[in-house]
């Protein structure tokens, strides 16, 4: 096997599940994580022979992941648009919920926090993991963290209540 | 309900819902197959492109040869540089994407 495609083998085996957590996390789609995912490691592999070791394996490797997910959700914006008169006609109203649903306040919550939340439960709890994979220093991590719970908390406080 | 016991909630349900999530079974095995695809060629697109080029080149000999005489021709010049640019500007970002 070639050097290369030996590089490109660890760095597949090693980061196929970060990656695909971090796809999970941003585009928060199973299915579209799975694609976008593996065009992430296509760039990995073409860019691979190019990569000359100006920032860490990691840091570049979760700099492309990002990107990718930014120009995926930018794709499934201008689809949704382009189809809500549609959808907006034929999706029923939803039948309100009483139960406590966790996961609806996550989606709620604006995209940094979001994805920080997210990544914080998949990622084992690591500060430092999240704020690499975002490309956050680790005290914004904390402030979003800090700033979703509190702001998820009140939610289920006032559900609860009512 | 007080606020640690639902921020207990949310981390429990959480963890539950999140922890363990690994890419799906067979994920590694459709990259290699993806990478291991040969290359598009490009030769088509770069055929279309001087296609277009020589179609609009002609367009605008016509047009200059329609011109009544003593009309300002690097006008008519630099109008057909601004309708060109944007072309080969989308046609270099579609090569650049393949």
């Amino acid at each position: 096997m070639a050097e290369e495609d030996q590089q490109f083998e660890e760095v597949l085996r090693a980061y196929q599940d970060k990656v695909f957590r971090l796809c999970c996390a941003m585009l928060g789609d199973r299915s579209l994580a799975e694609e976008t995912a593996q065009e992430i490691f296509v760039r990995i592999w073409k860019g691979l022979p190019r990569y000359r070791g100006d920032a860490s394996l990691s840091t570049w490797i979760y700099a492309i992941a990002r990107n990718a997910c930014l120009t995926a959700r930018k794709k499934r914006a201008a689809s949704r648009e382009q189809q809500l008169d549609i959808a907006d006609i034929r999706t029923p109203p939803a039948s309100p919920d009483r139960t406590p649903d966790i996961m609806r306040l996550v989606r709620h919550l604006p995209d940094g926090q979001r994805e920080a939340v997210l990544l914080f439960h998949m990622e084992e709890k690591s500060y430092d993991e999240v704020a690499l994979m975002l490309g956050v220093p680790v005290g914004t991590v904390k402030t979003w963290l800090h700033r979703a719970r509190r702001s998820m908390a009140e939610s289920l406080m006032k559900e609860n209540d009512s | 309900m007080d606020e640690e016991r639902a921020l207990r909630q949310i981390d429990e349900t959480l963890d539950a819902a999140l922890g363990g999530i690994t890419a799906p079974p067979g994920f590694a095995a459709r990259v290699r197959r993806r990478v291991r695809e040969p290359r598009l060629s490009r030769a088509p697109e770069i055929l279309d492109a001087i296609g277009w080029l020589a179609v609009l080149a002609l367009v605008f000999v016509v047009a200059l040869l329609w011109l009544p005489p003593g009309t300002n021709t690097a006008a008519a010049v630099a109008v057909a540089g601004i309708a060109v640019a944007p072309a080969a500007v989308f046609g270099i970002r579609t090569l650049r994407e393949l």
